[in-house]
């Protein structure tokens, strides 16, 4: 069994960019024209098969967050960094994009 | 290489033989190459409500991921298991309980 990763609430995300927060990497491994609709500020887009490509060379930010459109295959993907990569915080966004986009919409509806 | 392979938690695997066995056997087949999740997790929910016990679900898929995710959306509504191809399709086998 390969061990479980970290997961962070994307309020958390929200937050840490809100400050002006760059010092983690942040990749979104949806298809391409999801991302194309809409990603998170200052998200990078590698699908699975880039990431697998990239994950061992590439130098990572010693935290590094994966989301998806739910928050399940960036499960792996982001356990798949944590194996291979030299990141020393690799966590899951919760309910992935998808979550996220709730999260605005109720910060928005709030204000 | 690194592979998304190495850090999936699919269920155990069945040999060519059973899985071909099985495959014959199948009540229901889904084509979900090309499909990631969550698409093939919902219409294998979908695929199992109008299926009955002891019937047999079986997903093709190249999405990885989905060995692991798909059997974990179904919980215990079916007992999973996985064959791999070896040339990067996989089939999810679901068993309806």
């Amino acid at each position: 069994m390969s061990e479980d990763v970290d997961t962070v609430a994307p309020e958390a995300v929200r937050e840490r960019l809100a400050t002006g927060d760059d010092e983690f990497d942040l990749v979104d491994i949806r298809e391409a024209d999801a991302y194309e609709d809409g990603h998170l500020p200052g998200a990078e887009h590698l699908t699975v098969e880039e990431l697998e490509d990239v994950v061992a060379e590439r130098d990572w930010s010693d935290e590094v967050v994966v989301y998806c459109y739910v928050g399940q295959t960036s499960v792996q993907a982001a356990r798949l960094v944590e194996e291979y990569g030299n990141a020393d915080d690799v966590a899951s966004m919760a309910g992935g994009y998808e979550a996220w986009a709730d999260d605005v919409e109720a910060l928005a509806d709030a204000d | 290489m690194p592979s998304i392979d190495d850090v999936t938690d699919a269920p155990d695997e069945l040999s060519d033989e059973e899985a071909e066995s099985l495959f014959e056997q199948a009540d229901e087949v889904q084509d979900m190459m090309g499909e990631v999740c969550p698409y093939p997790q919902v219409e294998a929910k979908k695929g199992l409500q109008g299926l009955d016990a002891g019937d047999l679900l079986v997903q093709e898929t190249d999405h990885v991921p989905c060995t692991e995710n798909v059997p974990r959306a179904v919980g215990d509504d079916a007992d999973a298991r996985v064959w791999r191809s070896g040339d990067g399709v996989y089939r999810i086998y679901l068993e309806k309980q």
